[in-house]
Parts: structure tokens; C-alpha cells; sequence
């Protein structure tokens, strides 16, 4: 997109935007509908993600555009809530309409959200190389415990099996540890 | 606690399937079906299934629908712009604060200490949603107003307005426009029915041009 902005070819870089544009929007409107009220989620959508462009032409951006989206998400929602506390009349804490009913988010604050996130990060990057990737292709990528065997070489079923149980009992663990 | 993992297992997996068969799916409804630590992780999970989740492939009829395509016409002004994001994010503001325009104008101007210049005041406003009015031209004062009126704050507002450097050959040209002109009123009019409120060339520069555009140096070309 940059580089046909920069060659003057204004159809393709438009293009490109609405590819990238299109093919984000609902990973990042489904994640931040998880962290924010109904009325919130598509303008902030919209922000992360202009803002994600942005940054990638200002050449702020390090790495992928993905990892650059995942840094601006979670500022918006701490944003989102340091304004919260601000000015909480503003934000109407109950709809009557049908925009409002039962879509709150799952996460109440930012702090909770940052928390949460904390522990499944930290706890993912304590775990071995191969053993994150069969982490992240059974579950997170909903694949079987042969695709990961045949992607990661030297494991077994049972040692993939094993590896996932050790982490989700893990992860609950911390979340339990973290609640009380 | 074991005995509670299979129903986290088997929504994060049913979330998954129905995400990727339709892609408006949202995560509330499966979240709504634990609690307690069950939903904290429901939660991360999912929420780091869509960390990684693949990109969507295009599809024009789709994208026609969608609301990434208002996102894109307001890209499109940024990047023929001069000011960053402004022209997604100060609709987007305003929107949040439940202010129409000619609201978000009045009280702007109030704020600036300039009543009865209203007129110049959403000319001016108008040009920023645009992209159109260079941003180092405007002052801090008009940026703490606008960010006490939406919400926000001068530094967003700022970092906002930096990015999406000029094309090459553009830059002088951009430059030159954003310091000297204000926007064709011709041109405003195509672009959305807001009022222009045009400086005529014999028009004294005021206190309202100064807020928006810099100080006038005594050659005539405002600083930015």
C-alpha cells in the first residue's frame, strides 16, 4: 500500500487499504467488543486500526502489522477507561435499547483486561519453542494433536496432549490465583 | 475444577468453528454461558485464538456492507491529507460525545473565548476533519478545548495528526497550501453540506485565524 501510495498509483493503494481494512476489522471489532460496551465497539475499531495504518506510515511501527495492532488495542482500552473514570456520566452505564441489552463486555475494566492478558502472555512465553507451537496449533488454531506432531518434529500424541493439559490447568490456576 | 474445563473446551472450539463459518460472530454469547474464572479464561483464550487468527480474505460484496468501508473513506481522506488521522478520528470524537458539528462548534468557540465566530470557527473545524488545515498551525489552546469537549487529549490529538508522510513532489505543494490557504469553500461544499465560511483576501487575520493557523508574521504568511 505504501509503495503505490508512493508511486502515485492511487487506485491500488486504495485497494490495498480496503483489503487490509477489511481483513482486520473483524478479528479487532471482535476482540474489543470482548472489552468495551456495545456503543463503543465500532469507533474504536476504527481507531485501532486507522491508527495501526497510520503508525505503519509514520514508521513507528516494529514488526508486524498484527503485533502493532495487538500494542494499539490494548491502549485504547485502558484510554477507553482512564476517560471512563474521568467523565463517568458521560458513558451511559445502562441502554434501554436494543444496542445495549446484554452485550456488555465479558472484562469490566482495563485492569482486569491488562491482568488476564498478562498471565496467558507470560504463561506462553515461559513455555518452550515447540511446545508453544502445539499450544497455539491445538488450541488456538483448533487443530489435532497429528497436524502438530507432523509440524513439530519429535512429538508424540500424548506428549502433545499432555503439553496442552499442563497448560490449561496452569492457566486456570493463575486466573484462580489472580480472582482471589 | 477438572470438571469444569471440558464446557471452557468446548465453547472456545465452538467459537472457533463458528468465527471462521461467519465471521460476524461475537464472542459475547459464548462467554455468557460461564462464569468466574470459567469466563477469565474462556476469555483469554479466545481472545488469543483471535490474536492469531487469519486475515479475511477480500470479498467486494461483503466489504460494501461492512462498516471497514466508511474506515476506508476516511483513510482516503488521510492520506490526501495533511493532518495524520484526523479525518477518522474527529468525526469518530464527536460521534462519541453525541455532538452534532454545528454543537461541537458553538462550544468550541465558547471555550476559545471567541463568541459570535462561529461561522469562522466551524470553516475552520470543518477543515481539520477534512485533513486539510495543517496541524502545527493549530494551537494548544483550540486542541484542550476540542479535547475537553470530545473526551480525549491534546497529545492524542497530536499524535493523531502526525503520519502518512507526502507523497514525493507533494510535500512543498501541501505545505504551501496548508500555510496559506484556507480551504475552497467550493471544494468543502463538494465534500459534505457543512457551511464555509471563506476568508476573503482583504479580511483582516484575527484572533480566530491565529488559534487555528498560527501567528501571522509581518511578510503575510502565517507560521505553522
Amino acid at each position: 500500500m505504501r509503495a503505490a501510495r508512493e508511486a502515485g498509483a492511487t487506485d491500488a493503494a486504495r485497494l490495498s487499504l480496503q483489503i487490509l481494512v477489511f481483513g482486520y476489522w473483524d478479528i479487532v471489532e471482535s476482540r474489543v467488543s470482548q472489552k468495551l460496551p456495545a456503543h463503543a465497539v465500532e469507533d474504536v475499531t476504527g481507531d485501532v486500526i486507522a491508527d495501526a495504518i497510520r503508525s505503519s506510515f509514520a514508521g513507528e511501527s516494529i514488526g508486524e502489522f498484527r503485533s502493532w495492532l495487538q500494542t494499539i488495542l490494548k491502549r485504547r482500552v485502558a484510554d477507553f477507561y482512564r476517560a471512563r473514570e474521568r467523565e463517568v456520566d458521560q458513558t451511559p452505564l445502562e441502554r434501554c435499547d436494543d444496542e445495549g441489552r446484554g452485550a456488555g463486555p465479558a472484562v469490566a475494566d482495563d485492569a482486569g483486561y491488562v491482568e488476564v492478558q498478562m498471565i496467558l502472555e507470560g504463561l506462553l512465553a515461559e513455555l518452550r519453542d515447540e511446545h508453544r507451537r502445539v499450544v497455539e496449533i491445538i488450541v488456538f488454531e483448533d487443530r489435532s494433536a497429528a497436524e502438530a506432531c507432523a509440524e513439530v518434529p519429535g512429538m508424540t500424541p500424548d506428549n502433545a496432549y499432555q503439553i496442552v493439559r499442563r497448560f490449561r490447568t496452569e492457566l486456570r490456576r493463575r486466573l484462580e490465583g489472580d480472582n482471589g | 475444577m477438572a470438571d469444569q474445563m471440558p464446557d471452557v473446551e468446548r465453547l472456545l472450539r465452538r467459537f472457533i468453528e463458528d468465527f471462521e463459518a461467519d465471521r460476524s460472530t461475537r464472542p459475547q454469547a459464548y462467554l455468557e454461558q460461564v462464569a468466574g474464572t470459567d469466563r477469565r479464561e474462556l476469555e483469554a483464550l479466545i481472545d488469543a485464538y483471535l490474536e492469531r487468527a487469519p486475515r479475511r480474505s477480500f470479498d467486494a460484496a461483503a466489504y460494501a456492507q461492512s462498516p471497514a468501508r466508511h474506515l476506508v473513506d476516511d483513510l482516503t481522506e488521510s492520506l490526501e491529507g495533511v493532518a495524520g488521522t484526523w479525518p477518522v478520528l474527529l468525526p469518530r470524537l464527536r460521534h462519541s460525545a453525541r455532538l452534532k458539528r454545528s454543537e461541537l462548534v458553538a462550544r468550541l468557540a465558547a471555550a476559545l473565548g471567541v463568541p459570535g465566530r462561529e461561522a469562522k470557527v466551524e470553516s475552520y473545524y470543518h477543515a481539520m476533519e477534512q485533513g486539510l488545515l495543517e496541524p502545527a498551525g493549530v494551537s494548544d489552546r483550540v486542541l484542550d478545548a476540542l479535547a475537553s469537549l470530545t473526551g480525549t487529549t491534546r497529545d492524542a490529538l497530536r499524535a493523531a495528526a502526525r503520519g502518512f508522510a507526502p507523497r514525493p513532489g507533494e510535500a512543498g505543494a501541501r505545505a504551501a497550501f496548508a500555510r496559506t490557504a484556507m480551504p475552497d469553500p467550493d471544494f468543502m461544499e463538494t465534500k459534505s453540506a457543512a457551511p464555509a465560511a471563506p476568508r476573503r483576501s482583504d479580511e483582516p487575520w484575527d484572533e480566530v485565524d491565529e488559534l487555528f493557523r498560527g501567528v501571522r508574521r509581518p511578510d503575510d504568511a502565517p507560521t505553522s
